[in-house]
């Protein structure tokens, strides 16, 4: 699949041939830098791409329907009930001057208008209490609730029409780190009560190494490398993956010296020519820079985009 | 007793039983109508700490804890509501005009997001050879080979292709670059670096780190490095304080703090981080509920609510800030 942003002269790449699956119960993590296209992705498969950007070739399939070829009010009617999503910062998701139920009430009332009040609330009650707030609260508005509980109240909602697929872009960035550990424990513990599948974007290694299954890592546009989540951090193939764990400090170990990256994420609307991290990458040669490498399989559900694996696996056949 | 930091008669930075208290503005409305009493943000209360000269000293706290406005005080910026910080022997707060303006030359701030530190119109050379320009006697023509060979030093070569670059034209990272720059270029001794990193880019943020330890060993300056990140706090600094709601609650070497964390709140902290590493997951002890407001903090010790080991007296008196083996200070009945 990709997308591209046509803004005036410049068209910006922001997702590329990027082919990725999601099984069901899965939770795949997809990480990257600002610019890398993670979002878009997101927003992709929720059917939120708006001009001035496009998918622009690709397929994206969910429970054997192309999601594309769907009419907007199909579409609309997947949305929220069969994939949900959770943004960054919930404050700007709820409205001020609505109650927290009347948020629920309206989610609701957009799939089902045949729901009553008093149903709605109930079932707002049930999802919200599952997540550690008080039924009474209902009634309160979002400035009277906290950072983290304004970010359990996304999550509720998302959750309120039984969803299989939850998008969740960035769902803690914006909380303290401990407010972060409990939602992201809330989120592992409710994704085996709803049977959920779960996309998690986020820029945190962290993040993805508590709580995903698969990773999927993303640059400037293009898929790096994706594997589960044990042999990405155990054995990164992708010289990104790879500098990216050098370059990040870990709590749990003990003076480790930062092998720092140089350079910085290339411009979308300017990418460099060939493989987009070579202008950094300290393995490049010279085909990095004039072609583009495509997904070499290199294990159990693994594979990365990179010239030296293509290279050694040629050396060894 | 020794305040945490230092124990030398004269540390570089002192910071002794600081209080600052924000009043809330109330509208007019309220005002007339108002039965309740004016309300104050108790931001700081009662913090004490040396830094000594060459420490790399962080603060750590989540939002809300005060570390961004005790910064600010240290380097001058806010009066304190009470308290003291001596800067290499001289109050600050009692200093006069002429003073003030001599200190400004010593201390120096660096803040989160570059983008909004740097005037958009403004060329990078002009941004960075700004302070000169008000309080150094440098003449034009020598200032200018001083600007071109800081840029150099923070990594921006080769230094005239970014002179006359505006910020918009450089990333994240180049940017926090000229901030640095910015913030050198007058020769401070001290420097107040408020999340340096947050905002820049996971692949840059090394980058950032080293450049700012490599300045701090060149140029022997003192760092008070502010920061939610406990991770970027490890790396970077030789001394760590743990701020929650106003206070210190635990004080100690980088090393002593992470081999062996004693406040319940340090733990619960250390246990929240996520270890970029699936082999170590477990299932974490985590303190329900958040930081309380700090317009009412709790009474007693400012954590006991949400403490995992309360107990009678936590919520009635107020825990010292104690040595607890040298040079590593906790404020927790647990220990007293």
């Amino acid at each position: 699949m990709s997308v591209e942003y046509r803004t005036g002269i410049t068209h910006a790449r922001a997702v590329q041939d990027v082919s990725l699956n999601l099984k069901p119960g899965e939770t795949l993590g997809v990480v990257g830098e600002s610019g890398s296209g993670k979002s878009t992705l997101g927003l992709a498969v929720m059917g939120l791409i708006r001009p001035p950007g496009y998918v622009t070739q690709g397929k994206i399939v969910f429970d054997e329907t192309n999601l594309l070829t769907l009419a907007p009010e199909q579409l609309r009617e997947l949305r929220g009930r069969k994939i949900a999503m959770i943004f960054q910062d919930p404050m700007t998701s709820l409205n001020p001057v609505k109650k927290i139920g009347d948020h629920f009430v309206e989610y609701i009332h957009a799939h089902d208008s045949h729901v009553s009040e008093q149903t709605a609330k109930t079932k707002a009650k049930t999802v919200l209490e599952d997540l550690g707030i008080p039924g009474s609260r209902l009634d309160d508005y979002p400035h009277q609730f906290s950072g983290g509980m304004r970010q359990r109240v996304m999550i509720g909602l998302a959750l309120t029409l039984n969803p299989s697929l939850i998008i969740a872009d960035e769902p803690t960035t914006a909380l303290d780190v401990i407010v972060e550990a409990q939602i992201l424990q809330q989120l592992a513990n409710l994704k085996s009560k709803y049977s959920l599948s779960l996309i998690l974007i986020t820029h945190n290694m962290g993040v993805v190494a508590e709580m995903a299954d698969r990773v999927a890592v993303m640059y400037a546009g293009r898929l790096a490398e994706v594997a589960p989540a044990t042999s990405i951090f155990a054995t990164p193939k992708h010289p990104y993956t790879e500098a990216l764990l050098e370059s990040i400090p870990n709590i749990l170990a003990s003076d480790k010296v930062l092998k720092t990256i140089p350079g910085s994420p290339p411009d979308l609307t300017d990418p460099p020519s060939g493989c987009p991290f070579h202008p950094r990458c300290r393995y490049a040669f010279e085909r990095c820079g004039k072609e583009i490498p495509m997904p070499v399989i290199t294990g159990y559900e693994s594979e990365a985009a990179c010239f030296r694996l293509e290279e050694e696996r040629a050396r060894h056949s | 007793m020794l305040p945490p930091g230092g124990r030398k008669s004269s540390p570089f930075l002192e910071v002794n039983s600081l209080r600052k208290f924000f009043p809330v503005q109330r509208s007019l409305i309220a005002q007339v109508f108002a039965r309740t009493a004016a309300e104050t943000v108790h931001a700081v209360d009662g913090v004490t700490f040396n830094v000594e000269r060459g420490d790399v000293f962080g603060l750590v706290g989540e939002s809300g804890s005060g570390k961004t406005t005790t910064g600010r005080v240290t380097a001058g910026l806010i009066t304190p509501t009470e308290g003291h910080v001596t800067f290499d022997r001289v109050e600050i707060f009692s200093m006069g005009k002429s003073e003030l303006r001599k200190l400004r030359k010593r201390i120096q701030l660096v803040y989160q997001d570059p983008l909004s530190s740097l005037n958009p119109k403004m060329t990078i050379g002009d941004a960075v050879s700004e302070p000169l320009r008000y309080l150094s006697d440098e003449p034009a023509l020598k200032r200018r080979d001083h600007v071109l060979e800081l840029l150099e030093r923070v990594g921006l070569s080769p230094a005239d292709s970014f002179y006359f670059r505006y910020p918009h034209q450089l990333s994240g990272g180049q940017r926090q670059r000229v901030v640095i720059a910015r913030a050198l270029s007058i020769g401070p001794e001290y420097l107040v670096a408020d999340e340096p990193v947050a905002m820049v880019d996971v692949s840059v943020r090394a980058q950032i780190m080293d450049l700012l330890l490599t300045m701090q060993r060149e140029l022997n300056l003192t760092i008070l490095l502010i920061t939610h990140d406990l991770a970027v706090a490890k790396y970077m600094c030789n001394k760590i304080a743990v701020m929650y709601l106003g206070k210190i609650m635990e004080y100690a070497r980088t090393e002593d703090l992470f081999r062996n964390p004693l406040h319940p709140y340090t733990q619960a902290l250390l246990a929240a981080v996520p270890i970029p590493d699936p082999k170590k997951r477990s299932v974490k002890k985590i303190p329900a509920g958040e930081i309380p407001s700090a317009l009412n903090p709790p009474t007693g010790c400012v954590f006991h609510p949400r403490c995992p080991r309360v107990f009678g007296k936590c919520s009635v008196e107020v825990p010292s800030l104690l040595e607890y083996e040298p040079g590593h200070y906790v404020a927790c009945h647990l220990y007293s």
